[in-house]
């Protein structure tokens, strides 16, 4: 069953376009594998009302044929079929004694980690009370409406968890329906494919060693490391958001139109897996429109505003088929509280900046934006807009002495860096749909309603969800800092000392 | 969404991009800048033939330098710190690392290591302790797949709870010290270890069955439903309605 998702995942990047590499294929194979099968899932509950097995891995197949044979008569009509290419020598250029002693303490960690997620069995609280209790309902009644999922008593029960989006809940019970007694090779597969692709998309803007450097960081942040053997949708869901962000920037600033289209599909798996990615969805939008306008071209714009569908489809299912009490957790109007706004910018901080949770992951993107802004500013001083920005920058750091972190200091921020990189053709894009995101992220805990206490409460709102939401920011703010233009130049030229072997 | 717009395809090198990327680059949307020349190679590397290169000794020196560096600030990364017992609020810069490497991922692969057998249920057990999932496995034992099981109304959960004991979890007052709230009050958290088994609490049937075929009886609840007599009681007990 897994081997047909794998192959049906590199069948799709097959199709979609030639510019990934095999290893990007290989690497990225499984998420997009998993993600599509569980798409073919939700197709089969809704037209023959039977998920089983066999169903599944015969649609899969059909689908990877299908897929393939497409792929091969486009190249057959080009007169470009794969094995007529001519073969690449092999590169070693790449590899240095520093590659070696990150990649090493990557791999160790990523072999570890592994071996305890496949050691136990589900035991958060989140997975029994949610998703892999769906899970296995889905897997032995063959429908995603079951008993679980239309009992009144079971949803209040159970809260919002389970009725998050489905990917995961279906990736899961693919294990059951293989006859595994636990789910948990499925957070394996994401983790150690996540590890892949970090490497192999950074590598499409860094260095050997910089990209390992910055994966092998991405890969240590504690809270995130601890998550990869639990069985939760956080991991996933950043994974996908971070594979569809870096896409849309390798897209932008390369130019490569496959990864436009990965990015769309990458985020519309995220949103399979957790409704809150939609937010990188409207800092993409934002992008894209600005892309639309400048060069009167719509496509991009309607074929990415798409990736919603998904959402909107699970919320019609659920309204559909579930029986719940209506209680929105939001406060649906605009309105100032000062005391409370503090409260939600101190406590991002205080996890954010919290040694134990994120490590020094949030300190070094801070840094990495320091040294962006400092780094455009300074060394392309003879521009006039820069003259300007550093006037901006020093009005900046006298509000932020006066006032410190409040709202207003941190939006101003914000807009100084995007426009300093706007102005120096540093990634902008990149900068923007991050801190935008975030941004948002950061006030959708402000709109919640603070009735009930659990806001700020330790286990609350805050300090559980608002904590593991910002999976999805620490590794797109190392990648957004590490492959910005003056950090990939040090790299480069630290690779270029450190080459033992010419191409 | 297939590309197929290859032969467009306009070369010019990226001196932002590493040479491993792509030199070849498709026609932008955006304007981009004239890009910068890329450095030239150094002269002595260029003349050679590739795979008769020797390796360069400056890169030995700098690759030796790199790995010394590398070996250095993982050490300090990773670096354990023992808890000032005058200051257990006291975190360093690496803490979180430090938790996770040494705490957590070496106690993790020393307890599997030691434990390389157990079964699901002696995981969670591992995990857990021997508290509630051993309650927990006493009824998927005795009660068939496809049964209904009745448990105890919620009034009864606020009252008993369990301690853990060596030799398994036992039934006590939950105002007792050390006295643990019985999970399986929940709904949830019991069908999810034991679906397909269907629950229902006293407290929502009344006195009908409402189907079930077995009883969790706790601290002496539930005898009195039951349609034989109960020769030996225990605190716990997962019984048949009918024998």
């Amino acid at each position: 069953m897994f081997i047909l998702i794998f192959l049906l995942g590199f069948s799709l990047l097959f199709a979609i376009s030639k510019d990934f590499k095999t290893t990007e294929r290989l690497a990225l194979a499984m998420p997009m594998g998993l993600g599509l099968t569980t798409f073919i899932m939700f197709l089969l509950d809704r037209t023959i009302h039977s998920i089983t097995a066999g169903s599944v891995m015969a649609s899969v197949a059909v689908l990877t044929l299908v897929l393939t044979g497409i792929r091969l008569y486009l190249d057959f009509k080009n007169q470009d079929l794969p094995w007529k290419r001519p073969r690449t020598k092999p590169d070693l250029s790449w590899l240095n004694l520093v590659w070696i002693i990150f990649a090493g303490m990557t791999a160790y960690l990523a072999y570890s980690i592994t071996v305890k997620c496949l050691y136990f069995p589900p035991a958060e609280f989140d997975t029994i009370l949610g998703y892999d209790l769906l899970s296995k309902a889905i897997a032995h009644e063959h429908v995603i409406a079951n008993s679980i999922l239309t009992n009144k008593d079971m949803v209040n029960g159970c809260g919002p968890r389970l009725l998050y989006p489905p990917l995961l809940a279906l990736s899961n019970s693919l294990c059951y329906m293989t006859g595994m007694e636990t789910p948990k090779l499925i957070n394996s597969l994401f983790f150690v494919s996540w590890v892949f692709c970090a490497y192999l998309l950074l590598r499409r803007f860094l260095s050997s060693s910089g990209a390992i450097i910055f994966t092998f960081l991405a890969v240590v942040v504690p809270e995130m490391f601890a998550h990869a053997s639990f069985s939760l949708t956080n991991l996933p869901c950043a994974i996908y958001t971070t594979l569809a962000v870096m896409s849309f920037v390798i897209w932008y600033e390369q130019k490569k139109e496959g990864f436009f289209y990965l990015s769309f599909i990458s985020i519309i798996f995220g949103i399979w897996t957790r409704s809150e990615a939609v937010l990188f969805v409207g800092a993409i939008l934002i992008v894209l429109l600005y892309v639309a306008i400048r060069e009167k071209r719509y496509k991009y714009l309607l074929i990415y505003a798409s990736s919603v569908v998904p959402f909107l489809t699970w919320n019609m299912f659920l309204k559909a088929y579930v029986p719940r009490d209506q209680a929105g957790f939001f406060i649906t109007k605009v309105f100032y509280d000062k005391a409370k706004l503090e409260q939600v910018l101190r406590s991002a901080w205080e996890i954010m900046g919290s040694n134990n949770v994120y490590g020094m992951t949030f300190y070094i993107v801070i840094a990495g934006m320091f040294m962006i802004l400092i780094a455009n500013i300074g060394l392309h001083f003879g521009k006039k807009e820069n003259k300007i920005m550093l006037g901006a920058l020093i009005v900046w750091l006298i509000i932020y002495g006066s006032f410190g972190a409040t709202f207003i200091s941190l939006l101003l921020f914000a807009a100084l860096i995007i426009a300093v990189t706007f102005i120096n053709d540093d990634q902008w894009e990149f900068v923007l749909i991050y801190l935008l995101a975030l941004g948002v992220y950061t006030m959708m805990f402000y709109q919640i309603k603070p009735d009930d206490g659990t806001l700020f409460s330790p286990g609350g709102w805050m300090q559980s969800g608002y904590k593991r939401g910002l999976f999805c920011y620490a590794p797109l703010g190392l990648f957004m800092v590490g492959t910005s233009k003056w950090a990939s130049w040090a790299f480069a030229k630290m690779d270029e000392q450190l080459r033992l072997f010419n191409k | 969404m297939v590309n197929l717009s290859q032969t467009a395809e306009v070369k010019f090198q990226n001196s932002r991009i590493s040479p491993y990327t792509c030199s070849y680059m498709k026609p932008t949307d955006k304007q981009k800048k004239a890009p910068q020349p890329q450095p030239k190679p150094k002269a002595k590397a260029s003349t050679q033939i590739p795979g008769t290169v020797p390796i360069r000794f400056s890169a030995i020196i700098y690759n030796v330098i790199g790995a010394v560096i590398s070996v250095i600030f993982l050490s300090s990364f990773f670096q354990h710190h023992d808890q000032d017992p005058n200051n257990p609020a006291e975190t360093h810069i690496n803490s979180g690392y430090d938790w996770m490497f040494n705490t957590m991922l070496k106690g993790n692969m020393d307890l599997i290591d030691k434990n390389p057998d157990k079964n699901l249920q002696q995981k969670y057990e591992l995990k857990w302790g021997p508290g509630e999932i051993v309650y927990v496995n006493q009824i998927k034992t005795i009660v068939p797949d496809t049964a209904m099981v009745l448990l105890p109304p919620a009034k009864l959960f606020k009252e008993l709870g369990y301690v853990m004991t060596q030799t398994g979890p036992v039934v006590q007052r939950l105002d007792q010290q050390g006295c643990k709230n019985f999970s399986m009050s929940d709904l949830p958290w019991i069908t999810y270890f034991l679906y397909p088994r269907r629950f229902v609490y006293a407290d929502s049937v009344g006195t009908d069955l409402h189907g079930a075929t077995y009883i969790v009886s706790i601290g002496g609840w539930g005898v009195d439903r039951l349609k034989y007599l109960v020769e030996k009681p225990e605190p716990f007990m997962v019984l048949p309605i009918t024998k």
